[in-house]
């Protein structure tokens, strides 16, 4: 592998201003395929923004990121989602399940739209479901669920689409300390099994330890 | 189109659905009966004329026998009999058909009010339901329910005016047949002896068949333009003197339709919006992980064109159960305003009480589909706009 094919995504002097406040400035980075790549910062200091930006849910301003050769900052909408949906898996602080399907409709979800086969999805889910220890809880309703038990449904449906990078935007903020540290061992887990990219955000310090690589943000500037 | 999430998010807020789903049943409801309603009130009008088959009735106007005495055979109060002259006249029209013509009279007998209709006119013969229709001058048919109500039967005498009849036939008036009801039928040549003994070829009756039936109102100028004193009933007499009210409303029927489907498509618009309003979060989740503009689209119109279809299929069920009531319903349809005696009996009048036709209006049906896609297509495109302003990190910035 060449230096240049171990990067699977990066990003190169990109800038986000949102209203009238530069929020990421001229930011650059590398990251590395299979790598537990932790995004650190204080409030307000444009960490999930980057992280938006990274997972192509906002496009930047200026600069590019590079996702396996193709700039996806010049992507359309419609291929800024279907990429979303073929390389990327996402985990929110607010586990942002759909309150009206069950569990595993939730992991579904992503590849409702293009599936034929439900029923194979449907054991696909399951698969996963089992994988991370919630297929118990299949046919319940997100208002069913734990806290823990949510983000683990909102993790199986990260998975589904089999993506390159997972995205986590503050996974543990919503959770007491002992599940938080279930659902880091989780990530650690499928960064270790199935060499999954994991690109997280926290302001915690203890995950902060459990990284591969960190990066510091600051008023939207890398600090190290 | 995904079923599971469309199943899902159809029941999520059942309420707000099952409003949308009845406002547009209720305006389709309304559009469709409405001009059904119309319709059927305009083909029950034209029932008098069309189950006579003619399509014009003539009678001569009154001339001063108002105030002659109340008592034995006498002709109505507002007929007089034609002259030869007037006859003849109109039997020149080449746009006539057919003459049919009818002695019309009144027998008071002791306070009893009855009446006689003499003629040979083929349609009223072939109302009778029992029996046969009287030929010789010695036999009547009685209407139906007048035989009822006096307990007379086929083979029973019947007098007027002092000469004993015997019953042969019971005659069953069709629906809107008044312009030819009567209590007692007979032969014309009957009828004009019991008149008066030297009545040969009185008539104040006759039913014109035309060639063509859409030159009946020019027709009808024609002859009042000779002979103005003539009262000459046609399907469109019948319509302005009946149905004023009815031929007002079908003037405006398309507006008041119109109208309505434009009130329940602002009301579907004003729920879809609330509904796409609490959804937004979804959607911005949904665009999140994934989901392209187009399917999100399609997703919430086909939601939003199954609601319109539910609606426009509840609403022809209302419709079809309105319709089912209302032909129960008997409607009053005056021929003319027919001045009767005191003594007149009920049922007499009765006759002209009929129901209103209960027919599909495959048509409206059409027309309703029709209106519902294009509420479907309209709101799903005003929708679709504001789903494509929702942008997923917006939302997720929010939470």
């Amino acid at each position: 592998m060449n230096e240049n094919n171990k990067y699977i995504l990066e990003a190169e002097n990109i800038n986000k201003h949102f209203e009238g406040l530069h929020i990421i400035k001229d930011v650059s980075l590398k990251i590395k395929s299979g790598e537990f790549v932790v995004i650190h910062g204080k409030s307000g200091s444009g960490k999930t923004t980057l992280l938006s930006l990274l997972s192509g849910l906002e496009k930047a301003d200026t600069g590019s990121i590079i996702l396996n050769k193709n700039n996806i900052n010049n992507q359309t909408e419609e291929e800024l989602a279907k990429t979303r949906r073929q390389q990327f898996g996402f985990v929110f602080q607010s586990f942002n399940l759909l309150s009206n399907l069950t569990a595993i409709e939730n992991v579904m979800l992503p590849l409702l739209p293009i599936t034929k086969d439900i029923s194979n999805l449907k054991n696909s889910s399951l698969d996963i479901m089992k994988y991370i220890g919630i297929d118990h809880r299949k046919d319940h309703l997100p208002s069913k669920l734990s806290g823990g038990e949510k983000q683990r449904v909102a993790i199986s449906r990260a998975l589904i689409n089999n993506p390159q990078i997972l995205f986590a935007d503050e996974p543990t903020g919503n959770l007491d300390s002992t599940t938080g540290k279930a659902v880091i061992d989780l990530f650690l887990r499928l960064k270790n099994e199935r060499k999954l990219t994991i690109i997280l955000v926290t302001h915690d310090q203890e995950i902060v330890k459990l990284a591969d690589s960190v990066i510091e943000i600051k008023d939207g500037e890398i600090v190290c | 189109m995904n079923t599971i999430f469309l199943k899902a998010e159809f029941f999520r807020n059942i309420s707000s659905r099952i409003y949308s789903i009845l406002f547009l049943a209720l305006a389709i409801c309304f559009f469709v009966s409405f001009n059904t309603f119309i319709d059927g009130y305009f083909q029950t009008a034209l029932l008098p004329l069309k189950n006579i088959d003619a399509h014009l009735v003539i009678k001569k106007s009154m001339s001063n026998n108002l105030t002659t005495e109340m008592k034995g055979i006498r002709l109505p109060f507002s007929n007089d009999i034609f002259s030869e002259n007037e006859i003849s006249t109109i039997k020149k029209f080449s746009l006539i058909h057919e003459i049919n013509s009818a002695l019309l009279l009144w027998d008071m007998d002791q306070g009893k009010f009855r009446t006689i209709l003499g003629t040979n006119f083929n349609k009223i013969k072939s109302w009778i339901s029992t029996g046969k229709y009287p030929y010789s001058e010695s036999e009547i048919a009685l209407e139906k329910h007048f035989a009822k109500f006096y307990q007379l039967k086929i083979g029973d005498s019947f007098k007027i005016n002092g000469k004993i009849f015997s019953i042969t036939g019971l005659i069953e008036i069709k629906e809107g047949g008044q312009l030819a009801a009567a209590n007692i039928y007979m032969p014309l040549n009957t009828a004009q002896k019991l008149f008066s003994s030297d009545a040969i070829n009185t008539q104040n009756l006759l039913y014109l068949k035309l060639n063509q039936n859409e030159k009946a109102e020019m027709l009808k100028d024609d002859i009042l333009k000779i002979f103005p004193y003539l009262k000459i009933t046609s399907s469109d007499s019948i319509l302005e003197s009946s149905v004023g009210m009815i031929v007002i409303a079908k003037k405006f029927s398309f507006f008041i339709s119109t109208l309505t489907l434009l009130f329940a498509f602002a009301i579907i618009i004003k729920t879809m919006m609330f509904s796409i309003h609490e959804r937004t979060h979804d959607i911005g989740i949904l665009k999140a992980i994934g989901w392209t503009n187009n399917e999100v689209k399609s997703q919430i119109f086909t939601e939003t064109f199954i609601t319109a279809l539910t609606g426009c299929f509840v609403g022809i069920i209302f419709n079809l159960i309105i319709l089912y009531i209302l032909s129960f319903i008997p409607i009053n349809i005056q021929d003319t305003s027919e001045i009767l005696p005191s003594s007149a009996s009920s049922f007499v009048v009765e006759k002209n009480g009929m129901t209103l036709p209960f027919t599909i209006k495959w048509k409206l049906y059409l027309y309703a589909f029709i209106a519902t896609i294009m509420i479907g297509v309209i709101t799903g495109k005003i929708i679709i706009q504001k789903i494509l302003k929702i942008k997923p990190s917006e939302v997720l910035r929010r939470i």
